[in-house]
């Protein structure tokens, strides 16, 4: 099936926010800066802070939506989903369970500590049979197909940091391929002890903040939360009467096969040059890039030279910018959460504020500073994610006209 | 037209029932029986799941007509998919609970992501197509081989290779154990890979076509197969055979290996086809009660060197 692919609903749960106009509201000065979490004691490790949800937030969140009975509110990844997903389907108009019966599920998470949850009450000799629906790596999306009654494609990603795009990219060839007319896509994680650990150990870790494309960036700074987007046909949207908010036009995906943690240039120019030509765009065409900018010397210099390898005309390079240190990094999530952020760029015409980034690197393309948002120029933007083990990804998407509800 | 998609080759390790091997067969502890793959060779650069796709990956590639190399580059995608993934996310937690910080180290943990099979092998071979991992429902194998017919169709690339695994250590095996229904059936770890490609490159090269894909469908949760059958095979089939692996009710000669059995279920079917000797038309795939499932539609083709035993691991 041709035709286009738009964007209905958006839903998110971070730190500082939960949904879209306050998340907008949070993010567009530039966010927030790192805290200890409240779920696990982070004072033996090296760097110590991160954008935690915190319980309160998530029981209000959940209060909010009618979603707190379910068993799964108590597992804190499928909670994010709930919350993101909950929000997203209202936006789209997909409230009632009958309209959104046809609705598929394409769910991004790294692991969400499910199984580490069961692990300790396997232990601890408290395994109860909630578990049986709620431990397995992919129970945050089986969660969100039964509690919102959606009977759809359904697949669940798990590619490090890059598994937001590949969920968006099975969702984006599901309507293509015209099995679903609707998809709910995105990424929904928590931030595990044992992954706080393990960044600590590769030494990948500010200890203070994370300062995308800035001189004295020294890493990265992990966060959990869950973004979700509701995607359609442009046909079945506009006969349902929803409003588009963005389309979304392509998915690239490449291996880079060069290491497991340092990234190659090649790979991620590789998924944007895939992206462009699915879209059939040129790359001047590109008014803004939401980076993957973690803030570590080497993404962030890598992530450069495929810039600069895709986007070869110094006079017309797009602006690009890296929304992790408002955010954090999301890990699962994080793709999904930079697709909601450029939508909501591109409907506002304004790149989000970099407040940490208060020292510039020579990148050779603009970038919003510290003092506030900076205007885009087209209807065009891409979103890059790269993942552990050398997977790369780009999206593509358009702005639309129209009010978000 | 748009070209065909063919599967050239496919490669099987499945733990048996009788195996022989350092850990083989036998019942972990409760009400099921996990019946284990033997432990890969330890290499510092591998876990035991990206071993054994590695050491397959070379298997398919040459039954394909392929030599290692011909891998290398963005032609070629990988994809995987599992219903738990690799059983070494979950250790990490186990370290961090039993050792502390120290118990985590970096290389450790940077093999601890569900898709470093995909990535150890993506170096090892020089893969620069399309890749990622799922870690999904009983059906996850089947929806890898979606995500790969997709990137064929919207031309990504010209071949993907299309794994599933199942790791059972840990709380993955515990988990099992959880859901298992008393006298349940063993349930078998194994990895399964299939090879699908364009139909026109795979002809010029002279690779054997085992089987055209002739399409794929989703089936809803607690949805009829044969109800999708006609949209897996793009109009009305010659009344397909079936075969799906349902992991809660395995349908002889498939056993339970969760993810992994929507590919046994094609793998099988191949198999039945080479030994009549005659073209047949499969249904086959998997259906998860909770999550629904995929079936692909088969033109299956007599291959005589397509025999069962050879494709089958020994397992010593």
């Amino acid at each position: 099936m041709s035709g286009a692919i738009v964007i209905t609903g958006l839903g998110v749960v971070v730190r500082d926010a939960t949904g879209i106009p306050a998340f907008a509201e949070w993010l567009m000065p530039g966010g927030g800066l790192p805290d200890r979490p409240a779920h696990f004691d982070t004072s033996a490790f090296r760097a110590c802070n991160a954008y935690a949800v915190s319980p309160a937030r998530r029981a209000a969140a959940l209060e909010a939506c009618g979603l707190a009975a379910l068993p799964e509110a108590d597992r804190a990844c499928a909670a994010h989903g709930l919350i993101a997903a909950a929000e997203a389907l209202a936006m789209a108009g997909l409230a009632d369970p009958v309209s959104r019966a046809a609705c598929g599920v394409a769910l991004a998470t790294t692991s969400g500590g499910l199984l580490d949850g069961f692990a300790d009450a396997v232990a601890a000799g408290e395994a109860g049979e909630v578990f049986g629906l709620t431990a397995p790596p992919g129970a945050c999306a089986e969660t969100l197909l039964r509690s919102f009654g959606l009977a759809g494609p359904f697949a669940s990603f798990s590619s490090a940091c890059a598994s937001s795009p590949a969920a968006l990219s099975y969702a984006l060839s599901r309507l293509r391929a015209g099995d679903a007319p609707v998809m709910l896509v995105g990424g929904s994680d928590r931030m595990r002890a044992a992954d706080f650990a393990g960044f600590n150990a590769l030494r990948a870790m500010d200890r203070d903040s994370c300062r995308p494309f800035d001189q004295s960036r020294k890493g990265m700074v992990i966060a959990d939360g869950a973004a979700m987007l509701v995607i359609e046909t442009e046909a079945h949207a506009r006969a349902r009467g929803a409003r588009p908010l963005a389309r979304l036009h392509a998915a690239g995906l490449a291996l880079d096969a060069h290491h497991l943690t340092h990234p190659s240039p090649d790979g991620l120019a590789r998924a944007m040059r895939q992206a462009l030509a699915m879209a059939d765009l040129p790359p001047e065409a590109i008014g803004y890039v939401n980076c993957h900018g973690t803030g570590t010397p080497v993404n962030d210099r890598t992530e450069c030279e495929a810039l600069a390898a895709v986007f070869t005309d110094p006079a017309r390079r797009p602006l690009i910018s890296s929304t992790k240190g408002a955010t954090g990094h999301l890990l699962g999530s994080a793709g999904a959460i930079e697709a909601v952020i450029t939508v909501l760029a591109l409907r506002a015409g304004l790149a989000p504020a970099m407040a940490t980034t208060t020292t510039p690197e020579a990148t050779g393309f603009p970038m919003p500073g510290p003092e506030g948002p900076a205007a885009i120029t087209g209807p065009y933007a891409m979103s890059n994610s790269l993942g552990f083990g050398g997977i790369n990804s780009s999206l593509i998407f358009e702005a639309c006209s129209g009010e978000i509800a | 037209m748009s070209d065909s998609i063919v599967i050239t080759a496919t490669a099987l390790a499945l733990a048996q029932q009788d195996a022989p091997g350092p850990i083989g067969a036998g019942p972990v502890s409760g009400a099921v029986s996990i019946l284990r793959l033997p432990e890969e060779a330890p290499d510092r650069r591998h876990t035991g799941p990206s071993s054994r796709l590695a050491r397959l990956i070379g298997q398919l590639a040459a039954d394909a007509g392929l030599a290692p190399g011909d891998l290398a580059g963005p032609a070629t995608g990988l994809v995987s998919g599992s219903r738990y993934g690799c059983s070494l996310v979950a250790d990490m937690h186990r370290r961090l609970r039993d050792l502390g910080p120290r118990g985590i180290d970096a290389v450790g943990f940077a093999q601890a992501t569900h898709n470093f099979p995909v990535s150890a092998c993506a170096i090892d071979y020089g893969i620069q197509g399309p890749g990622i991992a799922l870690v999904s429902s009983l059906a996850a194998g089947m929806e890898a081989l979606t995500c790969g017919r997709d990137w064929l169709r919207e031309g990504r690339c010209d071949r993907v290779i299309v794994a599933a695994f199942e790791d059972l250590h840990g709380p993955a095996a515990a988990h099992v154990e959880l859901l298992a229904a008393p006298h349940a059936p063993p349930v078998h770890e194994a990895m399964a890979l299939v090879l699908l490609e364009r139909g026109s490159l795979a002809r010029a090269r002279g690779a054997p076509v085992l089987a055209e894909l002739a399409g794929l469908a989703m089936v809803p949760p607690q949805g009829q197969p044969r109800a999708v059958a006609a949209r897996a095979f793009g109009g009305d089939p010659a009344a397909p055979r079936l075969l799906i692996a349902e992991a809660e009710a395995p349908v002889p000669p498939l056993v339970d290996c969760l993810a992994v059995g929507g590919l046994l279920a094609l793998i099988r079917a191949l198999e039945a086809t080479a030994a009549s000797e005659q073209a047949q038309d499969w249904l086959v795939g998997a259906l998860d009660p909770r999550c629904g499932g995929i079936l692909a539609g088969l033109h299956c083709l007599p291959v005589a060197s397509f025999a069962a035993p050879a494709r089958q691991e020994a397992m010593a």
